[in-house]
């Protein structure tokens, strides 16, 4: 559509990335604190106890507690702390399907182990909250977010492909950094990381489309299996080779088995702390199963499974982690994506590679912005509105972010202990202080802004262990010599992105204070200076 | 935009009805053809029910965008309609004479 391939690509590039740049940004960075979020559940729940319960008495407690809600369920989940996914005990249910095929509704709970009542710890989302909200957002059914969510990243998987094609000069871009040459300097920064990670990139996008085939693509499996999410379960029982679980209730009740005895025979199996989860379907009907999983230790998600029969207790098949090619391959892509495999090392590496998606997603805004503003601010009527607001936009969702997600851990020290909805209001306190980041740039001249926001920033993640200390008793001056790794990498965390951002705020300040002083320039001239 | 299209407001308007049209066939176009492409394969490829869904599930994304980035690629909006047109008729066919030998 342009005059030339590289040149058509260029535009595509520019206009994917744009257009769902502020989501992304969000997506990558709550994405990217779950790879702690176990780490953050603990620090966002300082008073539970340190669980030290054997797999033994997690189970009973599990049974005890889900035998005692009662109701009628699809399916009963048990998640002890052998899982590197859950810091606490924690129990699921799900109700059966819906008419319309919906899944059907799930609740969950974290659960002492010693008295097998829930946990008795403030109430808060955790680091599980913001997880979820990488895929999830907030405020809005899945059926909703999983569509939003689902479009942006196909956004973000042209603007890669596009990327990727307009680049010609993929090995001189690793050793290609000019800094301080204003435009020049942010494609080398948005170039340099993304051929860098371009590994990680593709396969984090293209894992997370496939993690949402069954909203986007939901044709493919219905058309063989039928519609609705029952349906869908069938397919992957079939896929794995579940046939045990590729049956329907009897209608008459019997007593679930022990479940210590099942997972004594998975330990028996395959050795102490190797069981990861227990899924239990159809619980009370005599068709009960129980499903045992292994851990996950390898990128390959699918793990060694025991089904069960859940009245009798008998072992009724074994399923190995390796299955058929394409679940080979989906497992591993999914996998990938979750890194529960990954141990501390690899567990940065994430990190840090998520950290370089976000100033990539965040570069490509800014370098929106600064290609554009020579021409914008020489027109007579000043800058287009559009231009204004993707200025403002990348304020509000860059620094802004930092300083919403700061207000949340706030709210997690701050809100009364015993205030019944303060799971709710530390989410609420989030999506309150990030409007107001992006109102401050309307009123504040941008490069102002920046600044402002990033000071900001740096200031509430410094205080983060201050107020912690503060308020738990567990700061950093006694989490280290305790060796309270939870706590003081939080803590640790916090104050080195206090360091990055005051960095960044103290560098814009410099950059527009020496031309502030040449010429008495307007406004618009210095946003150029401050953001390049 | 080429510095031609930019001699005249009306160049202007005909490229932005174009980027809005290619916009269209791109996202919708695009899916129908990903989509009926899997699920042709499901219907021809040699493996076992559930496996040949899933194979269809993970090449969905990869047919869809190859298809996005094609649509963007093309430089006469011509070829553009008769490639959407040709790829979708080409499906349908397939599609039936499958189906006929299946029976």
């Amino acid at each position: 559509m342009k005059n030339g391939f590289r040149q058509s690509m260029a535009w595509l590039h520019t206009w994917t990335g744009l257009v769902v740049g502020w989501v992304l940004f969000f997506v990558f960075v709550t994405g990217n604190l779950g790879r702690f979020d176990s780490e953050i559940d603990l620090w966002m729940q300082p008073e539970a106890p340190v669980q030290t319960a054997s797999l033994e008495q997690q189970i009973v407690a599990a049974q005890t507690r889900l035998q005692q809600r009662g109701g009628e369920w699809e399916r009963w989940g048990i998640y002890p702390t052998t899982n590197r996914d859950s810091a606490f005990l924690r129990i699921t249910w799900e109700a059966p399907a819906q008419p319309n095929g919906a899944r059907g509704k799930r609740g969950e709970e974290f659960i002492d182990p010693t008295t097998a009542a829930p946990l008795d710890a403030r109430a808060t989302g955790g680091g599980q909250l913001l997880y979820k909200m990488h895929y999830a957002l907030h405020y809005m059914p899945r059926s909703v977010s999983d569509w939003l969510i689902g479009i942006c990243s196909m956004f973000m998987m042209v603007a890669i492909i596009s990327g990727v094609i307009t680049h010609k000069k993929i090995f001189a871009d690793f050793f290609t950094f000019r800094p301080n040459k204003g435009q020049r300097s942010w494609l080398d920064l948005h170039a340099l990381l993304a051929v860098l990670t371009l590994p990680f990139f593709l396969m984090i996008t293209y894992s997370g489309l496939v993690f949402l085939v069954y909203t986007l693509f939901s044709g493919v499996v219905s058309n063989h299996y039928g519609p609705g999410y029952k349906n869908r379960q069938d397919f992957n029982n079939e896929l794995a080779g579940r046939q045990e679980l590729l049956i329907e209730r009897t209608g008459s009740a019997a007593p679930l088995t022990d479940l210590t005895r099942v997972v004594q025979q998975a330990e028996y199996q395959w050795g102490t702390n190797q069981v990861r989860s227990l899924e239990i379907l159809y619980p009370g009907d005599s068709n009960a199963r129980v499903r045992i999983a292994r851990q996950i230790e390898l990128p390959l998600r699918s793990t060694d499974e025991l089904i069960f029969d859940g009245t009798t207790g008998e072992l009724l098949s074994e399923i190995p982690a390796e299955g058929v090619a394409s679940r080979n391959f989906y497992e591993t892509l999914l996998g990938l994506h979750e890194s529960l495999f990954a141990g501390w090392w690899l567990r940065w590496l994430y990190f840090l590679s998520g950290l370089a998606g976000a100033t990539i997603i965040a570069s490509g805004l800014i370098m929106w912005v600064v290609k554009r503003r020579p021409k914008q601010t020489k027109q007579k009527n000043g800058p287009d509105f559009g231009f204004k607001l993707v200025e403002g936009l990348n304020v509000g969702t860059i620094a802004g972010l930092q300083i919403a997600i700061a207000a949340f851990f706030f709210a997690n020290r701050l809100l009364p202990v015993d205030f019944a909805a303060r799971a709710n209001w530390e989410a609420h306190i989030l999506f309150a202080v990030w409007p107001l980041a992006f109102l401050h740039p309307i009123i504040r001249p941008i490069p102002r802004a920046w600044v402002e926001q990033w000071t900001v920033a740096a200031l509430a993640f410094a205080a983060l262990p201050i107020v912690n200390a503060v308020t738990t008793g567990r700061g950093l001056n006694q989490s280290i010599p305790a060796a309270d790794w939870a706590f003081a990498g939080f803590d640790l965390t916090c104050l080195a992105a206090a360091a990055l951002f005051g960095t960044i705020a103290y560098r814009l300040q410099q950059r527009f204070k020496p031309v502030a002083a040449k010429r008495p320039a307007p406004v618009t001239t210095l946003a150029q200076e401050a953001s390049a | 935009m080429s510095s031609k299209a930019k001699n005249s407001e009306r160049d202007l308007t005909i490229y932005r009805w174009e980027v809005f049209g290619r916009v269209l066939i791109a996202v919708f176009g695009g899916y129908i053809f990903s989509i009926g492409t899997a699920l042709l394969l499901t219907h021809i490829l040699p493996f076992e029910r559930s496996s040949l869904v899933m194979t269809a599930n993970l090449l969905t994304f990869a047919l869809y965008t190859t298809a996005i980035i094609w649509v963007f690629s093309v430089k006469r909006f011509r070829t553009l309609w008769l490639g959407l047109a040709g790829s979708l008729a080409v499906l349908a066919l397939a599609r039936f004479v499958f189906s006929q030998v299946n029976l």
